[in-house]
């Protein structure tokens, strides 16, 4: 019996919440409000707060055309995997106070699942043969190298600092535990660095402006996506807003664990405005006031100011500060 | 500072945007901007002016014979018009006129062709001349839209060549002393 | 509940139409125009209008010049590659008729020659609303053919 209800919690949890379906209408909800914000900083109406869910309604509704030079299975099971592998990071991501799996190693699961979706875009845009997807592969490798070492001594400080003297942990549990006991990063001084690289990293991780080297729909026509067309694209587009709500939630659950109202759904809330301020801040605000980054000038800032600030917190927590 | 619109971005964003509306009803009728074309088939009288003039060969004319006359259809197609505005200036009665009406949209091209159909009564007679009172100034020659006619103030000579003339009358409407007519037969 | 997403679906493709702009030889005018609709005092972006950087993202084409002969086979091969339902613009005189350019030994116009052109704007150039209001007119045709497309 205990069996059968664990199973249908299980696929509650991964189908409906904190799985794919909250992920993706939370995720449209913040894209939608990203494209109005960005709208209103240049002087404009912009589209309302659904278009994102209009344009993936109209992508379902085309025609997908897979290239001939394509092959099929890899083609459009990418999108697919990358779906997946977004949806399955927000169960590991305490939505507040509620955490839908948790178990000794949540953060290195999470850098493996980011990774994932990141080569399933890859993997796709390489099946489909076009040049432009090549130019656009090479670059997003090069973008997922330059934000994965600060991304990752990001994790390492804040897993050390959670750990306290017994060394690092990786359990999303213990990390919210101790922030709930101790105060949360945000406000701890030796973590503010961190805090700073890691809103630096968001934009980089979904791709936006100014760090959308890969998707520069201007010059080499949204690269990896040049030869999807309906579904297969309307699940990337999808992909993208998921992964707006997956990184500002987990800098939520990073440097604001611990804040918590107790109630499930006022968490729910909660969690979705904090993650709307992110987006604003981090994103929108970014996005409307700066052009698009060379490769090599992306590669050297996040390699030098970004990784740079991660550094600090690290050596600072490593003294144990 | 690293950000130069960063204050502006964020002050634009809690002010009002200045998206003009749409549709928007302050636009019409505004600028010199030459729109969809307006014939008045009334005041034309057929003088071909236009035809020529044309660059993109957007005027065509057709004739039907009637009784006791001929019904003119002349068509002007707006997909295949420059706006110039040549026509307008070339037309001395002003039958086209270039409107500031910019919506010519249209699922049909059909929609987008201005046609306008005006009666020419038939004339037995030709433009004469009577040379007693005509001073040889030219007017009618330079006004001629078909230069059928040769003035020649040296010796005094006004010719006609009837095989190019279209009857428009415009040269009797010029003539400063009225000394042109058609001829009774 | 699946007859109610397929209306969904059909009433979103007038609500997210993603423009694909050819440039068939034109003389740059009709291009800035269309450029200017994009821009913050007519922001068509708030009809969901965007332009997209691959043909394949394309619901609505617009096409602007006279057909050259360079052009030709490039236009027949991207209107190949728009997903359906699709639909064809084609903005100012040039594309439908030649404008002053027809009968030049190196245009292959006009467009109606080689697709179905669904919406023309005219004018020389049409000016940034008449081109808002004719993609405005293709978006509402991009539901119609969206529903013929499931019967």
């Amino acid at each position: 019996m205990t069996i059968i209800f664990t199973i249908i919690k299980s696929i509650f949890y991964s189908l409906v919440f904190p799985g794919l379906l909250f992920t993706a209408a939370a995720g449209l909800l913040l894209a939608g409000i990203d494209r109005k914000v960005i709208a209103r900083m240049q002087k404009r109406i912009g589209p309302p707060i659904r278009q994102p869910l209009f344009d993936f309604l109209k992508l379902m509704g085309k025609e997908t055309i897979v290239p001939r030079r394509a092959n099929r299975l890899v083609f459009l099971g990418a999108p697919v995997v990358n779906l997946i592998s977004l949806a399955l990071i927000m169960l590991f991501i305490p939505v507040l106070g509620f955490t839908a799996f948790s178990g000794s190693a949540d953060l290195i699961v999470i850098l493996y699942l980011i990774t994932i979706s990141g080569v399933a875009l890859i993997v796709g845009g390489s099946s489909s043969g076009s040049p432009y997807a090549g130019i656009g592969i090479s670059r997003e490798m090069v973008t997922m190298m330059s934000y994965e070492l600060p991304f990752v001594m990001i994790l390492l400080a804040v897993a050390k600092k959670a750990g306290g003297a017994a060394g690092m942990t990786f359990s999303m549990d213990a990390i919210t535990a101790f922030q709930r006991a101790n105060g949360s990063f945000l406000f701890t001084w030796s973590m503010i660095p961190a805090a700073i690289a890691f809103l630096l990293v968001i934009p980089a991780e979904v791709g936006m402006q100014p760090f959308d080297v890969a998707e520069a729909e201007t010059e080499i026509c949204e690269g990896p996506l040049i030869e999807y067309s309906g579904a297969a694209l309307g699940l990337f587009k999808l992909g993208t807003a998921m992964k707006m709500l997956i990184m500002t939630g987990l800098f939520t659950a990073l440097f604001l664990g611990g804040v918590s109202t107790g109630m499930i759904g006022l968490d729910i809330i909660l969690f979705v405005i904090i993650c709307i301020v992110l987006t604003v801040l981090c994103m929108t605000t970014v996005h409307a006031v700066t052009a698009r980054l060379k490769i090599e000038h992306l590669f050297k800032f996040f390699w030098t100011f970004v990784a740079g600030l991660a550094l600090v917190s690290l050596v600072l927590v490593w003294c144990g500060l | 500072m690293m950000f130069p619109f960063l204050k502006k971005a964020v002050l634009n964003a809690f002010d009002k945007p200045s998206t003009e509306a749409f549709p928007n009803p302050e636009a019409e009728g505004l600028g010199k901007y030459r729109g969809r074309i307006v014939f008045h088939e009334d005041k034309c009288v057929d003088c071909g002016k236009c035809i020529q003039v044309c660059s993109p060969i957007a005027i065509t004319r057709t004739e039907e014979k009637v009784e006791g006359g001929t019904n003119i259809t002349r068509s002007f197609d707006l997909t295949s018009c420059t706006f110039c505005g040549t026509c307008q200036d070339f037309c001395d009665e002003g039958s086209i006129e270039l409107t500031t009406d910019y919506h010519m949209v249209a699922e049909d091209p059909k929609d987008l062709i201005v046609t306008g159909v005006t009666f020419k009564k038939d004339i037995a007679g030709h433009i004469v001349c009577d040379t007693s009172a005509c001073i040889y100034c030219g007017l009618c020659m330079r006004n001629c839209p078909q230069s059928t006619i040769k003035v020649d103030r040296a010796t005094k000579t006004w010719e006609i060549n009837l095989d190019n003339c279209v009857k428009c009358g415009i040269c009797i409407g010029k003539c400063p002393k009225k000394v042109l007519s058609f001829s009774e037969e | 509940m699946a007859g109610k997403i397929t209306q969904l679906m059909d009433e979103s493709a007038a609500k997210s139409p993603w423009l694909y702009h050819i440039n068939t030889g034109s003389c740059n005018g009709c291009d800035i125009e269309l450029v200017a609709c994009l821009t913050p005092r007519y922001d068509a972006e708030r009809f969901g209008f965007k332009l997209a950087g691959s043909p394949r993202h394309a619901d609505i084409v617009v096409v602007s010049g006279p057909v050259t002969s360079q052009s030709k086979e490039r236009l027949i091969r991207t209107l190949a590659q728009v997903p359906e339902p699709k639909c064809v613009v084609s903005i100012g005189s040039c594309p439908r008729s030649g404008n002053v350019f027809k009968g030049s030994y190196s245009v292959e116009g006009p467009l109606e020659k080689y697709v179905h052109v669904d919406v023309s704007v005219a004018g020389c150039t049409p000016k940034p609303e008449a081109i808002m209001e004719g993609l405005y007119r293709a978006a509402q045709i991009l539901t119609e053919k969206r529903k013929a497309m499931h019967k």
